[in-house]
């Protein structure tokens, strides 16, 4: 008896950790949170940037040897965090790739290699900095990171493209199933002679042609980001030809919709 | 006589000015008049007038099918997939970061 509250205390603590600490409540790393990593990084890189300027600036003025050693510091932690930015922004990229249908296992999986190989490096650089003994040994590290940029983002564009194109697929999937589905409805019809579904034929025809269409402009978006390399100085204009080439393939695909939905009012008659 | 013929043209003159200020005064009163008159045809009153009945087309035999209604249903829910796809992503593109590191004046 006397045990009796004990147990009541017990039971109500079992109680209450099963309701808060339920896997609900468990924070799940997701795009999400990986975006907002992401954004909360690149915000410390820009403080930490303007702090490295700022110290920069003092060094190069007065030349002491204090300004000096708080220039080296500011720039080691300007490049650790521009280091961390880009580990950040290639996870939550990882993510958004991996939560988008219509995207390939095989692409997917070769972007995953090639993601996780460049968040891999920049983790083994940003490890190397704290070793920089002076100015020029960061500033030598620094430079392997820029030239090593250069190739994570034909990555990052090429992984943007893929995205997009798995967007636009889904979609296109979606629509060529109604397609189908329409064709077996409208050769019901026929069959049953109730309306005449010639011009129905002819314009479940001209959507399968703006699906087609719409295939062909992303290949030709997929197939600029392709040819990007490290050296392009202007990769985001490929990027947004790439992009615009994109947007016509979405039209297409808003106009097969469309088309459909045009047929469907026909049959019923509305 | 000649007073008496002063008189009368004073007379006369008093008359004819006094039918001027009367066809003036009766002039003001007859545009007043006629633009009330005017603004009343111009803002007819409002009549009553049938609803206009709206054509009904015959429903196909099909309008209730149940596999066209599925269809119509899925094609609605791609349209509005279509208009909220994002196909930019401008929050994905690669960081704009300062590369160049140097030390010189």
């Amino acid at each position: 008896m006397k045990r009796l509250p004990f147990i009541f205390l017990i039971s109500l603590y079992a109680i209450s950790y099963t309701l808060y600490a339920s896997p609900s409540s468990a924070q799940e790393f997701n795009f999400n949170r990986a975006y907002n990593d992401y954004l909360y990084s690149y915000n410390q890189y820009r403080a930490a940037h303007t702090d490295y300027v700022a110290a920069k600036q003092q060094y190069l003025t007065y030349k002491t040897l204090t300004a000096k050693t708080t220039a080296q510091g500011k720039t080691l932690k300007m490049l650790e965090a521009r280091d961390k930015a880009v580990r950040t922004y290639l996870t939550a990229l990882r993510l958004k790739l991996g939560g988008t249908a219509g995207v390939s296992t095989d692409e997917q999986n070769i972007l995953y290699l090639k993601i996780d190989a460049e968040v891999s490096w920049y983790q083994n650089h940003k490890s190397t900095l704290p070793g920089a003994g002076s100015i020029p040994d960061l500033i030598e590290l620094s430079d392997q990171a820029q030239d090593h940029y250069k190739e994570t983002e034909v990555l990052a564009y090429q992984t943007l493209g893929t995205i997009l194109a798995g967007k636009e697929n889904a979609l296109r999937d979606e629509i060529q199933t109604q397609i189908n589905s329409l064709e077996e409805k409208i050769a019901q019809i026929r069959q049953e002679g109730e309306i005449d579904t010639k011009t129905l034929e002819r314009w479940l025809l001209e959507a399968q042609n703006r699906l087609t269409w719409s295939k062909e402009k992303q290949f030709a978006a997929q197939s600029l980001l392709a040819g990007l390399k490290p050296r392009e100085r202007n990769k985001a204009k490929v990027y947004n030809r790439a992009q615009s080439s994109l947007a016509e393939s979405h039209q297409y695909l808003k106009e097969a919709n469309s088309y459909l939905l045009e047929i469907i009012r026909e049959v019923k008659g509305d | 006589m000649i007073k008496k013929a002063i008189l009368k043209e004073q007379k006369l003159f008093a008359i004819i000015l006094g039918l001027i200020v009367i066809s003036l005064f009766l002039a003001i009163i007859r545009v007043t008049f006629l633009y009330q008159w005017l603004e009343r045809k111009v803002s007819p009153t409002p009549k009553p007038t049938p609803t206009p009945i709206r054509k009904v087309a015959t429903p196909s035999a099909y309008a209730t099918d149940s596999a066209v209604l599925e269809i119509e249903a899925d094609l609605k829910a791609i349209e509005n997939d279509l208009k909220a796809t994002d196909l930019r992503e401008t929050g994905l593109q690669p960081p704009v970061l300062d590369m160049e590191v140097e030390f010189e004046e």
